[in-house]
Parts: structure tokens; sequence; C-alpha cells
């Protein structure tokens, strides 16, 4: 009896410690870009055209990386999480490849398929689209790398939803739309929720696709990520500031969306 | 009235559904009994249109809703089929009051506001629910909701109410008080309705009739006593708990005849039977008298044939207010006894005991 309390404390012990482990290693560096923080250098940076393009073709392209990946990525998700067919998962495993794909491959990848001399290029050149180089290519760089993120935690949330819920619905109503609308949607919006954060904070971080892809022009394509890396050299406080900044954005969205996620119902789900 | 003809259902290599034929009458109550697995959610399923019948016809108030019409496959959606489905796990939705849960089909009609609310009041009032009209389901106990369930099937005023083990996910004791609701509730309705459940004691008390599946078949359908008392085959007589034998008659008489089961010959009433003919029978636990001293003819039982066996008890089961008891004959027969009878007698497992049934206990069927 002794010795089997003392192997759950030594358990719980265990358990702990690779927790505190984990919040130390992932809030020291945190912490360390804001303790080498500057105030006058932050207000500086704020008014920096350079910073605050960069920080607006981010929020820009995140957005609508992540609002195109949901209107796509949504009934995608739903078809793969509530039909079976054949080839099923040959397509869940294509939509999860950009998970495992080294960024800097997804760029090659977009490269050789969009660029002017890639496979579609002289196509889409003939309609005067030339996507390197515009802020075009950040979008689908990121939704790229970002959408296989809300297609997997939606599937997960519209498989998780009770089949007798639904069935008691369409019992009880003839239209889809409406059993979708009422029931699933409302059901699954927790995951739905995730994955979009999910989807938009990866499209922020993107750094490797988007640099190989859209390239690094200040104003169109230099995102973030990009800026930071390229005032490393020049200028590491101001590197140090931009960092903090998207720490900050970050955080605060991923706080609203849990914020929201919550309040939504009065209910448990 | 609801008729199934001929339904079969297959899920991937296994056969779900053989042949399944069916009919429940106007307002009458069907309970479908059976152990799990032995297809009876398939069939709710089936007719409440959520799945399709590989084969076989569906008619509803003699409408097909599911079958072929010429070379025409038909499939009536779910929801046009008049159909009211209280699914096992209650199925309210989480997100929605009760008021809002029994209003969902409803809507779906686009019925006025006023109407809607006054069809929720009387329903509330029906399920003895009215102030919880703004609660959510899982603020509700487990019969509380398993309530709104109901009114939420019944709010669409449907043609026939589907009832797949409504109360199998409460405790025993909300369980049994609910039966009787549920039974009362039920009856006021005049509805048509199938009540599917694993429990025979729910069956025998909800139900008109009784329908008792195996293995994707109905295998007996009657009403309650000609279930318990005539059981047509060994899955019912198992299903029911009985003892149950093969047999082989050795002689054949106008009143008793003598059967052996193994090598124990026994006293039997069969009728239009002849020698060598094989039967299967079957004895309820409860008609087997058990004791550990010689048992005397029974008074009660005089002008009837007593089988005398003697054997050794193998196993004891105690129950709530029972036990059921082993005893080797030959062949394994199973008494249930009071647990005071069993106290009283002083039955052991182990002991020597004597075993007395009438010969008119056992119901016999074709081998």
């Amino acid at each position: 009896m002794g010795l089997e309390r003392i192997s759950d404390r030594l358990i719980i012990a265990l358990l702990a410690f690779a927790c505190l482990f984990f919040i130390a290693f992932i809030s020291f560096p945190i912490a360390a870009v804001f303790l080498h923080l500057d105030l006058d250098m932050l207000i500086l940076q704020l008014r920096n055209p350079q910073v605050l393009s960069a920080l607006t073709v981010s929020i820009v392209t995140a957005s609508f990386a992540t609002l195109i990946s949901f209107i796509f990525g949504i009934p995608t998700a739903y078809l793969l999480a509530t039909r079976r067919f054949p080839g099923r998962s040959i397509v869940d495993t294509i939509l999860d490849i950009p998970i495992v794909l080294p960024p800097a491959v997804a760029g090659i990848a977009l490269l050789l398929a969009f660029a002017p001399r890639g496979i579609l290029g002289p196509t889409l050149k003939e309609f005067g689209i030339i996507l390197p180089g515009s802020t075009i290519a950040v979008v689908l760089a990121q939704i790229f790398v970002a959408s296989p993120f809300l297609i997997r935690s939606a599937k997960a949330a519209f498989e998780d939803v009770d089949r007798n819920l639904v069935n008691s619905a369409k019992i009880l109503s003839s239209s889809r739309l409406r059993v979708f609308l009422t029931i699933t949607l409302p059901l699954s919006s927790h995951g739905l929720l995730a994955g979009t954060i999910m989807t938009w904070a990866r499209s922020m971080g993107e750094f490797g696709a988007t640099l190989m892809f859209a390239g690094n022009l200040p104003g169109v394509t230099q995102t973030m990520p990009l800026a930071i890396y390229m005032l490393m050299a020049e200028d590491p406080m101001a590197s140090n500031v931009l960092s903090a900044i998207l720490i900050v954005v970050s955080f605060g969205v991923l706080a609203l969306f849990k914020i929201l996620g919550r309040k939504r119902y009065g209910a448990r789900l | 009235m609801i008729e199934l003809k001929t339904i079969k259902k297959r899920f991937s290599d296994k056969e779900v559904l053989k042949n399944v034929t069916l009919q429940v009458q106007k307002n009458e109550l069907l309970s479908i009994v059976g152990p799990s697995g032995c297809g009876k959610t398939t069939m709710l399923n089936i007719i409440s249109g959520l799945c399709s019948p590989d084969e076989g016809e569906i008619y509803i108030d003699k409408i097909l809703v599911d079958g072929k019409k010429g070379r025409k496959k038909i499939h009536v959606n779910p929801s046009d089929r008049g159909i009211g489905y209280v699914f096992q796990n209650y199925s309210l939705f989480p997100h929605m009051r009760v008021d809002e849960n029994i209003s969902y089909g409803l809507k779906a009609k686009h019925l006025p506001r006023h109407e809607i609310k006054k069809k929720i009041n009387s329903l509330l009032d029906f399920i003895a629910l009215r102030d919880y009209a703004q609660y959510y389901p899982h603020e509700l106990s487990g019969g509380q909701q398993q309530r709104v369930a109901l009114a939420r099937a019944l709010a669409i005023d449907p043609t026939l109410l589907l009832l797949d083990e409504p109360l199998s996910a409460l405790d025993p004791k909300t369980r049994e008080s609910l039966r009787t609701d549920f039974k009362n509730l039920l009856e006021t309705l005049e509805v048509t309705s199938i009540y599917v459940t694993h429990d025979l004691a729910e069956a025998c008390t909800i139900s008109d009739r009784i329908a008792v599946m195996g293995e994707g078949v109905v295998e007996q359908i009657g009403n309650r006593d000609e279930i318990l008392e005539k059981p047509n085959s060994k899955f019912v007589a198992n299903f029911l708990g009985l003892n149950v034998y093969d047999g082989k008659i050795v002689q054949a008489a106008s009143g008793p005849a003598k059967v052996k089961i193994g090598n124990i010959e026994i006293f039997t009433t069969v009728i239009g039977k002849g020698d060598g003919e094989k039967i299967i029978l079957t004895i309820k636990p409860e008609d087997i008298i058990l004791s550990t001293e010689p048992l005397i003819r029974n008074p009660k039982w005089y002008g009837c044939v007593c089988n005398n066996l003697t054997g050794k008890v193998s196993d004891i089961v105690k129950m709530k207010s029972s036990a059921k008891v082993l005893v080797d004959v030959g062949f394994p027969i199973e008494s249930e006894l009071t647990l005071s009878s069993l106290k009283d007698l002083c039955i052991d497992k182990g002991k020597n005991v004597y075993v007395q049934f009438k010969a008119d206990s056992l119901n016999v069927s074709q081998g």
C-alpha cells in the first residue's frame, strides 16, 4: 500500500516535471524577447513604415489565407468526415502532405507549378497573371502550408458530432442545410474555431514557402517573419521588436478566439 | 398500419436482417426484444428511412416508403415519413433548450409561432415538465431528458413512433418507475408504436404484442402469454431463460408420453407425435421444485403425471430476491427459488436434491 502511494507520487512528480519542462522551454525564449525589449525602440519601430507594412501584409494575407482555407476546407472536411467513397484515404493523405513537407520544398513545388517557367505559369501569363513577387503568391503559399490544419481539425470536429443527433434532426427536418447549420455546425464549432486559429497562426508565421515562392518585396510580399529575418543582420534590436509585436498579435488573437469559443453557448457541449 | 415485407440488409460481410416480415396494426404497440446485435436498431433505422434496405418493401399506412415500384426504386426521406424517433441515449440537442428541442420539428414545418408555442406548452404539460422549458438538457435528470425526447418525437404528430431502448440508459430504479410512466403515456397517445428493448420484462409491461428477434430474423411474434408459454424455437426459449432440451419420443401415448433426454426418461404431454420423433422440450425454471427430502406428490397436482428425478447441485447463482440453482440430473436443469426457500430447504452446492416437475409443465415443439 505504502509502496503504491510512493510510486503514485513519483509518477505525478514525473508528469509535473515533464509539464514544467515544456512550460519553461516555451516561456523562456518568449520571455527573452520581451526582456531584451527597449521601450523607446518599440515606439520608434511602430512608426517605421517598413515594419507597419510587413505587419499589414502579414495580417491581411494570413486573414485571406484563413478565409479561403475556411471556405474550401469546411466542405472538404465535411465530405471526408461524413461520406465513404473510393479513394477517400488517398484524398485524406494528399491533404495532409503539406503538414509533413518542409516549407522550402513547398516553395519550390509552388514555383514549379505556378511560376512563369512552371507548369501553369505560361497559361497564367496569358491572362496577365504572374504570381511570384505578388501578394497573391504570399496568400497561396500560406494556404498551401496552413490549410491542412483547418481541414484536419474540422474533420475531427465533424466526426465527433454524435450521429444520433444528426439522425434525430434528419427525421424532424427535410432540409439538409438546416440540419447542418443548426446541429452539425454549432456542435462542431469548437473544433472549427481551433482549426481556424491554427491556420491563421500558421499563416502568420509562414516563412520558407513564402520566401521561395513570393519573394521578399517590402510592402508587397514581405511578411513579418521575412522582415524579422532581414532585420536580424542589419538591426537586431528592430528584429527583436518585430518579434515581440508578432508574439503580442498572435497571442491576442489566440486569446480572443478562445474567449469567443467559450462564450458561444450557455450549454455544456 | 406498418408493414415490412421480406426486408434484407447487409453491412459489409454481415447479413444484419434476413427476410424480416412484420406487421404492426394501427395504434398497436409492438415490442421488439432480442439480444444485442440481433438487428433491432437496424430495423428501426430502416423503417425510419435513416438507412435503406437492400431488398424488401416497407409500407406506412399502405403507402410504399421503401422498395420498388415497377423499375423505380422508392426511398421516402426520413422527415417525410411522419415518424417520431426516440433514441437510446436521448439524443437531445445539447445546445438547445428544452422548448427549442421540442419545437425543432415544428419549425421545419413552418408553422405559425403561436401554434408552435401552444404545441410546446401542451407537450410540456403532457410530460409534466412545464417549468423546465428554459433548461438545457444537461441540467435535467436522465428520466426528464427521456421525457423531453418523447415530447420532441410527438411534436410532429407522428403516424408511427419508434422507440429504441428508451429506458436503457437509466439507473434501474428510475427505469422501473419510468416504465409505468411510459406505458401510461403511450396508452393515452393512440399512435402506432414500435418499442425496441433487450429487456423482456419491459416488453411485457409496455406492449400489446412482442416480437422476439435473433440474428436478423423475427423468431416469434405474439402476445405476452403466447411468447412466454409457447416459445416456438430453441432461440426464443433460451432468450426467455428457459431450460431447453433436445428429446426423442420413446413411447407416444394419448396421455403422457415417455421421452428421452440423453439417457434419462421423463414424461410429457405431446399430441400428434409418433415414436422416435425428435422434439424440443422447454420448461420454466420456476416450474421445477427442489427438495433435500424425498418429495411427496403435490396435492394441487392431483391428476397430473409428475417427473421425479434426483441429482447434484452443481451451481447456485443468487440474485436480488431469487436464486438460480443448477442441478445435474443426467442433464443440467435450472430451478428458480426465492432466497428464503433456498435457505429453508438448506440447498447448497454439491448436495444431492430431489427434483420434481409436472409432465404438462414441459412445452414441446418440433425438433
